[in-house]
């Protein structure tokens, strides 16, 4: 007998699975990944942005708001001056449009390596609820850039900011259809406490991460 | 040896000792702080009950979804009955893809597995990459301590002493430099490895996904660099949907770290597209059984609801007294006392349900609400009807049961027991106390055994009643 | 008048008598009628928790009937009210006119400051008691049965009475029944943290609701060498001296 066959037939003989209660079962799945019932959440509500920024920073983020996508290169180079970093970086194909030329700032449109400093990306869209980047993988908005370099710097627009992480999946299910590869949730630098449960940011991912919000529509 | 044995190790164990001292409240105390900002903490954790029952009433549906949503996404599911043919899986794949080094994020299935010995042997490096699991690996392959904090047993200095041994750098004496020195080692081999190799905090049945949760970013470092990626997991992890997932991801990292969320948290689903620069070519599940399989529809179905968070061993006063290693297997603490006699045999972990005060500290604290203590107390009654408590044991409770049945019997035996008791507590002084007790000699090895009043309540109440 | 059957417990029988008669003067200043069933012996804790359930079901069988007939059962022991009002059900197994008869006694069946404070709501209470309590909230009583404001709105109504928090009062102290002579050394260690706690918390005596703790308590504060901190229990805390 297969693993397989073998394990879910433990199984079944553990739920009394017949082939009535099957079928039964089976609708009751089906009916149930169609309703998608959520749970409780917590109130998200008011001004989306604010609670952003304000969790963004508990979670030791940086935030800086810009009021067009233009602005982004000079804000970024604000931030990379005032932390006397360099000014050169690897960026998302899809962001290479941006007048970072004009900034001072060396940006290239690849796929990020170990040896780059900074990664600068967009993002899908952002939680509210927790302080949450949400980035989805695809050519043109590969997943190294926000995980390789030391420094990772986010953009990210204000109306691109929902709620919680159920509001980001409907979103995903309305404008994608399918999911892509990678969906990663980023929460602030990354960090470790496994030594005396002590946190040190820092551990494999970047050591900073910085968001600037385009406030477009207003 | 048994848990008593390692225990006593445990406690005798200064170092050790101190180490559980300093890290226990950090977890309790951000714990406590973290579910305040959710509204309905409790109607979070009943909705999570809710939906883990679900999962697990219909487990096999579950699980045949979930298999046809990953195939359809470019995955390959495959199966394992234990531990011996997770390796068997792993080092086949490996051998398919030319892999001769696997990082590794995370897993407690290998764990289950001894997988990094099996790759050893079979010519393949395996690296951790999760700080605490990477430390580990390089003092000697010592196994974890606690499921998310692995070397929650060790202090800095025991640390700093084995980079500077293992790395031939200079000793460092901060976190922070410690930290920064594992990064820079082990960077080179997150570039250069063939395969990654992760657990799955959850499945995901209605995409075929996996969702992964990491602070470090390794997890996200292993499943989007090299080559091939493989997921190990247990056949309990399935969850329905993407909202359940929403609704688990607020109790996880809340009761495991005390963090709102954690720093990443990815969902993945497939294989890489042919215009991608990242992620792995090849995805492979591996959904394990090792004793879960039996466990579904039973009395001790409840346990698998369980989300391995760590919460019931950071609250736990016996791991806290003793630390995870005289558990004596993959998993510690109230958690690791129900599932090691399940998954190992119950003959294989005779003690480890008694080590318990059924304080239901653990009850109260688990996200899903698994009745840890009633769990524990089951285990009990079956190792009682399998005969597997000692002779003595039985008897004692036998004899005293049958005593108790007997009221007249009863009190005689009581009024003379606690006057033997008041005479083992004289000392001319304050007899108050006996520092000795035969009939129970554990008792006093730590405390004295305070001394009765001399008369049983039944006596004095008889006797008001006469002179009333 | 309400018939109030007091369940004495086993560990007060043998060790603690005095907390009995201040548990029934506390109930008899309630007005209740107080009965106290000769023949009870233990509500088959030890039995249970040793995984002995045969044991367990005849003692719960025995205690049925010493007490069925009362309106209420009440004991100084979270623990043993808990055993009643949690598992009596459970161990009438397949036995359904069992299983309805516990289902109606632990549904009457309650922990003495609960049945104090939320039954006969006790307007005075009637010992006398000059100092600072810390209190120690036993797991069963809290956690099984909600016991944490009953005692302390008690102890509120005693004027010589001030009440310090020790930190972690909710933590247990490493009784645990049996436990507590299988697992020795460890129970040992929990309790000293406990006793540490009860220290931080520089109080003449140390109050609790369930004697199986305050005994690991009382023996690991005398072998620590404090021989000064009373380790009391609530009744005769809440009926003073008789």
């Amino acid at each position: 007998m297969s693993s397989r066959a073998d394990i879910l037939g433990r199984i079944r003989a553990g739920l009394g699975r017949d082939d009535a209660n099957a079928v039964a079962g089976r609708s009751a799945l089906d009916a149930y990944l169609a309703a998608k019932p959520q749970g409780p959440k917590p109130k998200v509500d008011g001004d989306l942005l604010a609670r952003f920024r304000e969790k963004s920073e508990q979670l030791s983020s940086t935030v800086d708001a810009v009021a067009t996508p233009q602005e982004v290169p000079q804000a970024v180079a604000r931030y990379l001056s005032a932390q006397q970093l360099p000014a050169q970086a690897v960026c998302w194909p899809e962001l290479a449009s941006l007048p970072w030329q004009q900034a001072g700032i060396a940006v290239e449109a690849r796929a990020a390596n170990s040896s780059d400093l900074l990664g600068i990306t967009g993002c899908y869209c952002a939680l509210a609820e927790t302080g949450t980047l949400v980035l989805c993988s695809s050519p043109n908005t590969p997943s190294a850039a926000s995980l390789l370099p030391e420094t990772h710097i986010a953009i990210v627009p204000a109306g691109r900011i929902v709620s919680g992480m159920e509001e980001a999946w409907q979103l995903i299910r309305r404008e994608t259809g399918e999911l892509p590869r990678a969906v990663n949730f980023i929460s602030g630098p990354s960090r470790t406490g496994d030594i005396e449960q002590t946190i040190v940011l820092g551990a494999h991912g970047p050591y900073r991460v910085h968001i600037v919000i385009v406030n477009t529509e207003k | 040896m048994h848990f008593k044995a390692r225990a006593g190790q445990k406690l005798a164990d200064v170092i050790l000792q101190d180490n559980l001292k300093k890290a226990k409240s950090k977890f309790v105390d951000r714990r406590a702080t973290a579910i305040l900002d959710l509204d309905d903490f409790e109607a979070t954790r009943d909705s999570a009950t809710a939906l883990r029952d679900r999962v697990l009433n219909d487990l096999d549906l579950w699980l045949e979804k979930f298999e046809q949503q990953a195939a359809k996404s470019g995955a390959s599911v495959l199966w394992a009955r234990d531990g011996a043919e997770i390796c068997w899986l792993v080092i086949d794949i490996a051998h398919r893809h030319g892999v001769k080094k696997a990082i590794k994020s995370k897993s407690m299935l290998s764990e289950e597995a001894g997988l990094n010995q099996a790759l050893e042997t079979a010519g393949i490096q395996p690296v951790e990459t999760d700080l605490g699991e990477y430390i580990l690996q390089i003092s000697d392959n010592e196994p974890p301590s606690h499921i998310i904090a692995p070397v929650f047993h060790k202090s800095k200095e025991e640390v700093s002493a084995l980079f500077a041994r293992t790395h031939h750098l200079p000793a460092k004496d901060d976190i922070q430099a410690l930290t920064r020195e594992a990064r820079e080692v082990l960077r080179p081999h997150f570039l250069s490895a063939e395969m990654g190799i992760s657990g799955g905090n959850f499945l995901i049945a209605e995409t075929g996904s996996v969702a992964l949760v990491t602070n470090e970013g390794n997890g996200r470092m292993v499943t989007t660099l090299p080559k091939v990626h493989v997921v190990i997991t247990g056949i309990e992890k399935v969850i329905p949907t993407l909202e359940d997932l929403a609704t688990l991801m607020r109790l996880l990292p809340r009761s495991a770290t005390g963090q709102s969320i954690s720093n990443y948290f990815s969902l993945l689903t497939g294989a890489k597209q042919a215009a991608e620069s990242d992620g792995p070519e090849h995805l492979y599940f591996i959904l394990v059984d090792n004793g879960r399989a039996d466990l579904v529809g039973g009395e001790f179905a409840e346990m698998l609801r369980c989300i391995r968070c760590g919460a019931c061993m950071n609250h736990c006063p016996v791991y806290q007294a003793v630390g995870g290693h005289a558990y004596g297997w993959v998993y510690p603490g109230p958690m690791g006392a129900v599932l090691t006699p399940l998954f190992t045999g119950m003959q294989n972990a005779l003690d480890l349900p008694q080590a318990a005060t059924l304080c239901n500290q653990c009850g109260v604290v688990c996200p899903v609400k698994i009745p840890l203590p009633q769990l524990l107390l089951k285990l009990r009654a079956k190792q009682v009807e399998a005969h597997l408590r000692p002779f003595g044991e039985r008897l004692g409770l036998r004899a005293w049961a049958w005593l108790a049945l007997h009221p007249a019997l009863y009190a005689l035996a009581t009024r003379i027991g606690v006057r033997y008791l008041l005479w083992l507590a004289r000392d001319g002084k304050r007899n108050d106390r006996i520092r000795v007790l035969g009939v129970a000699p554990e008792w006093t090895l730590g405390r004295d055994f305070p001394a009765p009043e001399g008369k049983t309540f039944r006596e004095l109440y008889a006797a008001r009643k006469e002179t009333a | 008048m309400m018939r109030v059957g007091l369940l004495v417990t086993c560990l007060v029988d043998m060790m603690r008598p005095r907390i009995g008669f201040a548990a029934l003067k506390l109930l008899e200043s309630t007005g209740c009628e107080v009965v106290v069933p000769q023949t009870q012996t233990c509500c088959g804790q030890p039995a249970f928790n040793s995984g002995d359930r045969a044991a367990a079901r005849s003692l719960a069988v025995k205690l049925l009937g010493e007490f069925e007939a009362c309106d209420y059962v009440v004991a100084p022991s979270g623990s043993c009210a808990g055993m009643v009002r949690g598992h009596y059900v459970e161990l009438a197994g397949d036995d359904a006119a069992l299983a309805q008869r516990m289902a109606a006694l632990a549904a009457k069946t309650f922990e003495l400051t609960d049945f104090l404070v939320n039954v006969a709501k006790l307007q005075q209470v009637p010992g006398e008691f000059q100092g600072s309590i810390t209190y120690h909230d036993s797991c069963a009583g809290l956690r099984e049965l909600g016991i944490k404001q009953q005692p302390r709105q008690l102890l509120a109504q005693m004027p010589g009475v001030s009440l310090n928090e020790m930190p972690g009062a909710e933590e247990c102290c490493g009784f645990g029944g049996t436990f507590s002579v299988k697992f020795g050394e460890i129970a040992a260690v929990i309790a000293a943290k406990k006793c540490d706690n009860i220290h931080s918390a520089k109080s003449d005596a140390v109050v609790g609701g369930d004697l199986g703790c305050l005994l690991n308590i009382e023996g690991k504060l005398r072998r620590m060498g404090d021989k000064t901190t009373r380790v009391l229990h609530i009744a005769e805390v809440l009926a003073g001296k008789s």
